[in-house]
């Protein structure tokens, strides 16, 4: 069963009602942390909205470098094998195993999961950098 | 705690002021001491700054005297050691003529307030750095102030190791570059998550290592937010609980990368003012040209470690250490900083570095 408004429409008239309509009337000193509520209602409707789309085209990538077999065989589920598989990434990037010529290969995938990330987190900074 | 409420003024128990009074008693030599005000100042979960106004009647400190008494948290006893380090670099840098509040009286006797503290004289001025990037009353001073500022941080790196009022500080590192990217791994280490961003960039970071070509006293933590500016005047510098041997060009990259502008990205030199007024004033203290091929290494160095900070506070918050939305949005920058390092790094490629062989 679906529920309708889903979580993202939720979140995001909390947030417009917190800015829109209550903002104005609470002091100034304490706005700032009404900003960052709304922010951070701003941040969970668009991972709600996204769902886990991005976990997937993140494995996807991962895939790319370690074999379909491999992150298969990493864990159970999606987050389980993301979870396992960006733990190896990162050591293996500690030891150098991708020092060599597939370093601008690397880069550019760290790069796609930086960009999804900021998709999130924070649209206007990657706009502002001219990547998204 | 919360309860109080408001602005962050908190009372202190009798037992902080009955202790701190003896002590400054004692130390000032006075006939006799009232505490006017003991408030609870913002900001530092490490530590507790309290604005304290005290009458002192006879001895040297006769008169009223607006001061700063800085503790440890109740939570950090065990590195009550590292109030006296800080205590100790704070006076060779008002020694050294800095402008810094000035030091008084340190204490390390947890009988007397429950944890080591120091005294400094409170000095007047705005530090928070989103109102002085964007104070409009500072307009063109802000020129003038970076540069005072690169005077002061080349005054501060002429002090060079060993010096025997600061023998607590760790021993001067042979490599500074690896020595960090040794203890940024470390904190790594100990957070829950995997960073393969933040590994690339410190793998970057340690095959592109470059030789210091000096080791000096660096503030470690030298930014804009950190700083007192009061009438369009620096009033004094901040915050040296990191001070440490290191390579002069990493406290000043620290003041010029992205992450500490405030928003005023223009403004390279701290979001504040150019980076060429910043150098201008450092260069013509110190008598050293500044490397400025050097300075993208220290500034990917620079967004690392902020990035390295930013996860230690979102996990503050999730473990349930503090609960506090902006630890928790602080733990959601990490991309920020980790898309300024990928574009730096992919920036920089091919540029030659005069790295270590």
């Amino acid at each position: 069963m679906r529920n309708n408004p889903d979580a993202t429409a939720l979140l995001y008239i909390a947030r417009d009602t917190l800015l829109d309509e209550l903002l104005e009337l609470i002091p100034e000193e304490r706005r700032y942390a009404m900003r960052m509520a709304a922010n951070a209602l701003a941040i969970a409707a668009r991972e709600a909205e996204i769902g886990e789309a991005d976990l997937i085209d993140e494995l996807r990538l991962l895939s790319e470098l370690y074999g379909n077999d491999v992150v298969q065989a990493a864990g159970a589920n999606l987050h389980e094998r993301i979870a396992k598989i960006n733990k190896r990434f990162a050591r293996d990037i500690r030891d150098g195993i991708f020092d060599g010529a597939c370093a601008q290969g690397v880069q550019s995938l760290l790069m796609d999961q930086v960009r999804a990330r900021l998709r999130i987190s924070n649209p206007k900074y990657l706009k502002e950098a001219g990547l998204d | 705690m919360g309860m109080n409420g408001g602005n962050g003024k908190v009372p202190v128990g009798e037992a902080l002021s009955h202790g701190l009074g003896d002590f400054l008693s004692e130390v000032s030599r006075c006939d006799s001491l009232e505490i006017l005000a003991l408030e609870r100042l913002g900001g530092g979960a490490i530590q507790e700054n309290y604005a304290l106004d005290a009458q002192f009647t006879g001895g040297a400190m006769a008169g009223r005297h607006a001061l700063v008494l800085r503790a440890d948290a109740p939570s950090r006893v065990a590195a009550s050691r590292s109030r006296m380090d800080e205590f100790a670099v704070l006076k060779v840098a008002w020694e050294a003529g800095l402008k810094v509040p000035e030091p008084l009286w340190a204490c390390d006797d947890d009988a007397r307030i429950g944890r080591a503290f120091y005294v400094m004289r409170r000095l007047p001025g705005e530090a928070r750095g989103h109102r002085l990037v964007r104070d409009p009353s500072l307009g063109t001073v802000r020129e003038a102030l970076v540069e005072r500022l690169g005077e002061e941080l080349a005054r501060l790196h002429a002090i060079e190791p060993p010096h025997p009022e600061l023998e607590g500080l760790p021993q001067p590192p042979l490599s500074p570059a690896h020595a960090r990217i040794q203890e940024y791994r470390s904190y790594l280490d100990n957070l829950p998550d995997p960073q393969p961003v933040l590994e690339w960039g410190l793998r970057w970071l340690e095959r592109k290592a470059p030789n210091s070509d000096e080791v000096v006293l660096c503030h470690c933590d030298y930014r804009t937010g950190n700083y007192l500016v009061d009438e369009g005047e620096l009033s004094g510098i901040l915050d040296w609980e990191f001070a440490s041997w290191s390579d002069p060009l990493e406290d000043i990259a620290w003041f010029c990368a992205r992450c500490w502008r405030f928003g005023q990205w223009q403004h390279e030199a701290g979001g504040m003012g150019s980076r060429e007024a910043f150098y201008r004033g450092y260069e013509r203290v110190s008598g050293k040209t500044i490397n400025r091929q050097r300075i993208p290494y220290w500034e990917i160095m620079a967004t690392v470690r902020w990035a390295i900070i930013a996860l230690q506070q979102g996990h503050r918050h999730t473990s349930g250490d503090e609960a506090s939305l902006e630890l928790a949005l602080t733990g959601r920058m990490v991309p920020e900083m980790e898309l300024d390092i990928l574009t730096h790094i992919e920036a920089v490629k091919g540029q030659q570095f005069d790295h270590a062989q």
